[in-house]
């Protein structure tokens, strides 16, 4: 119950995958091929530990090899106890007690070892053996090997097994071995990068090992920098190659001469198919089913026909070839002028454009008066905000002499009270 | 307002003749142009209502040099039948006198050289071109000539039975030609002597009558009389066609003259600037624009300042 997976071919630019129950563990290249591996058994191992059904008991990396070893999950024991001895020319019966709290797993594989080579095997998922008695119940069904017989009761984890004479000796066992092994659902994939250098005359390739046992590989071709060639062509063995291309236009394809071809149209006899014919060669072209709704179709052009084709009409659509003066189409033309379906029942050119015109101009008036309102509001705004805080000039000349004389008012007094003071200091 | 300030007067002063100043430039720009209308958004209603006569005035001078273009090839179509009238009236007096009993073979031999030139003449008529280079009895087959002898002698139509039409006025087409199968083509023709329907084609008929004055035979000429009636018929109640439609085209054509006349007043009316408004209004704006300055500047002047010392 261990597998050994062998990486040992990770380089550069590669990665190892492992995928354990349908989980996938991977690890890209990383440093060197230890380090790698043993990343990866470190995300196995803790991906996997308690994990039900599949516990690893061990993930191991040594060298390019990573090994997984399978714990069984409490695997059931047994124990023999020899009932009859068997002596020369007589049976000897062993009862196989099983025991184990949780039977066998699904995963698991229980194989009771009678004699040298003589074996029985039951496999955890052939059926639910969750408990010793059903275990032993399983070994009893299986067919026992030659000169054996396995029974056991009912509800029973006892199995008697009779070793039956053989010949001249009995076969005889002493005890009968119980050994549970697990099944790792493992595969493992590696993922090499091979990488090209370019000579000056060839392109040689280096590739990593090849042989690798277990793993499914993917190589990928790794092209660094940048290469000149438009061409790579890749060979095995030895030799030389060469190959060579050419580029040429591809002729223009004129449309008119396409639709110049000249076609047949030729109903069944019951009118409900058509063939299409090319006139000049004979060639049919194609068989169609008609629909008076689909019409006639090919080519580019279109075809209705007014009424119900009767059977095995025939009709003949050529290019206007001779009709040089024919001016029905210029007439159409022309007519488009007053077409009022043109744009959706709004009216013929000439109206939908005036009538854009006049949109626009409906939405300049709009937008004109608004303007006017918004600068009445500006300029209001304004002749309050100068009403407020500007500065009229006779108000400041007003100002400017009320305050020039109270300033000389006050000066009169300064001038005053120094002649008081004047009189009052010069008394002696 | 609470307090003139300075700043708020010439705030004031400026904006007013700032917008007396805008008004007068757009009288003046009228009156430049003519046009009241000069944008879209001066009158929306009016200026669609201008687009849309445009539109039809555009479309009438378009219908009006359709009906030219009709006019000329109508007239050619005129004046070649005419003459085809006047050769196929020739040749039925030759194969009347031929006819007479009194001819001998000399005599209407020499009527077959005749006939035989006067066909080719009628033949190359047929392929009259017009004043454009196309071939006025062809119909939509252009290229080539309508009429040619092969050489069998036979004439044959390498035209088509239809005829373009154009556009003379709005949803009115009017075709501009006549297929030569019409004038020239295959008539029903009176009766043979057992009583059995004929038919013919013009050309076919003329040769008939050159084979059957080469073979002297005088019967054939009387009958070849009722044909030529019934030919000539035909190609009266051709020329009739043509007539009417070149009086239609008169017709047409005086009434697009009316409608543009009609069309012009109104777009006038429309757009047209009433200059004695304008240069009143222009008047006003300008005087007052004047007042305005004048008075700024009076006003503006006035300061406490000066009557201070």
């Amino acid at each position: 119950d261990s597998e050994v997976f062998d990486f040992s071919g990770l380089a550069q630019g590669g990665s190892a995958k492992l995928t354990l129950n349908g989980t996938d563990y991977s690890q890209p290249f990383h440093t060197n091929l230890a380090t790698t591996l043993n990343a990866l058994a470190h995300k196995i191992s803790n991906g996997t530990v308690n994990v039900v059904p599949q516990k690893l008991s061990a993930v191991s990396v040594s060298g390019g090899l990573l090994t997984l070893t399978g714990l069984t999950t409490s695997p059931p024991t047994a124990t023999t106890v020899l009932t009859t001895a068997g002596a020369s020319g007589a049976a000897s019966v062993t009862t196989v007690t099983f025991a184990g709290t949780t039977g066998l797993s699904p995963i698991d594989t229980a194989t009771l070892t009678l004699a040298s080579g003589v074996t029985i095997t039951v496999a955890g998922s052939e059926g639910t053996y969750d408990t010793a008695a059903k275990l032993a119940a399983a070994f009893a069904a299986k067919t026992a090997p030659s000169g054996y017989g396995m029974t056991n009761a009912s509800n029973s984890a006892n199995l008697v097994i009779t070793a039956t004479a053989n010949g001249t000796a009995t076969p005889g066992f002493a005890n009968a071995t119980l050994a549970v092994t697990t099944d790792i659902n493992a595969t493992a994939q590696l993922t090499t990068r091979v990488e090209l250098t370019e000579t000056a005359s060839s392109v040689t390739g280096k590739s990593s090992t090849t042989s690798i046992n277990r793993p499914d590989p993917r190589h990928f071709l790794g092209l660094s920098g940048g290469i000149n060639e438009d061409l790579l062509v890749f060979v095995t063995g030895s030799g030389g190659a060469k190959i060579s291309a050419q580029w040429d236009q591809s002729p223009l394809i004129d449309q008119r001469e396409v639709w110049r071809q000249d076609i047949t149209v030729k109903f069944n006899s019951d009118g409900s198919q058509f063939e299409l014919i090319d006139t000049q060669t004979d060639t049919s072209l194609a068989h169609v089913n008609y629909s008076a709704e689909k019409g006639i179709s090919y080519n580019g052009w279109s075809a209705e026909l007014s009424s119900i084709p009767a059977a095995n009409d025939i009709f003949y659509i050529k290019g206007n070839h001779d009709l040089t003066g024919d001016n029905r189409n210029m007439l159409k033309m022309a007519a488009l002028q007053n077409d009022s379906t043109i744009f959706g029942g709004r009216g013929d050119f000439g109206e939908v454009y005036t009538s854009t015109v006049g949109k626009l101009g409906t939405i300049l008036v709009q937008t004109d008066i608004a303007r006017e309102a918004q600068q009445t509001l500006v300029d209001q705004a304004t002749e309050a905000r100068d009403s407020v805080s500007g500065v009229s000039l006779d108000e400041e000349a007003a100002n400017l002499l009320r305050f020039q004389q109270a300033y000389q008012a006050s000066a009169q007094v300064v001038k005053i009270a120094n002649t008081l003071f004047d009189s009052i200091l010069s008394i002696r | 307002m609470i307090r003139i300030t300075q700043a708020g007067l010439f705030n004031n002063v400026t904006q007013r003749m700032n917008q007396m100043q805008v008004a007068l430039a757009k009288t003046q720009e009228q009156i430049s142009t003519g046009k009241r209308v000069l944008k879209p958004s001066d009158d929306p209603t009016t200026a669609t209502a201008v687009m849309n006569l445009n539109t039809k005035m555009a479309q009438n001078e378009r219908y009006g040099s359709n009906l030219d273009r009709a006019n000329s090839l109508l007239s050619a179509q005129d004046s070649t039948l005419t003459s085809v009238t006047g050769a196929l009236d020739r040749i039925k007096a030759l194969v009347l006198r031929a006819a007479n009993d009194t001819y001998n073979d000399q005599d209407r031999l020499a009527v077959a050289v005749e006939i035989e030139s006067v066909t080719e003449y009628l033949r190359q008529t047929a392929n009259t071109q017009s004043s454009d280079g196309s071939y006025i009895f062809s119909g939509f087959t252009q290229g080539q000539e309508p009429f040619q002898q092969g050489s069998d002698g036979v004439v044959r139509y390498f035209g088509s039975t239809d005829v373009q039409k154009i556009e003379i006025a709005e949803q009115s087409m009017m075709a501009i030609g006549l297929p030569g199968s019409d004038v020239f083509g295959s008539q029903v023709l009176p009766p043979d002597s057992n009583g059995n329907a004929r038919s013919g084609d013009f050309f076919s008929e003329l040769a008939n009558i050159v084979t059957a004055l080469k073979n002297n035979d005088a019967d054939s000429l009387r009958t070849a009389l009722g044909d030529l009636k019934v030919f000539h018929d035909n190609i009266t109640i051709q020329h009739a066609k043509v007539g009417a439609r070149m009086n239609r085209i008169d017709m047409q054509k005086e009434w697009n003259e009316n409608l543009d006349g009609d069309y012009k007043i109104m777009k006038s009316q429309l757009e047209d600037l009433d200059y004695v408004e304008a240069v009143t209004r222009l008047k006003n704006q300008s005087v007052a624009l004047q007042a305005g300055q004048q008075s700024f500047a009076k006003i503006s002047q006035l300061s406490l300042f000066d009557y201070i010392r």
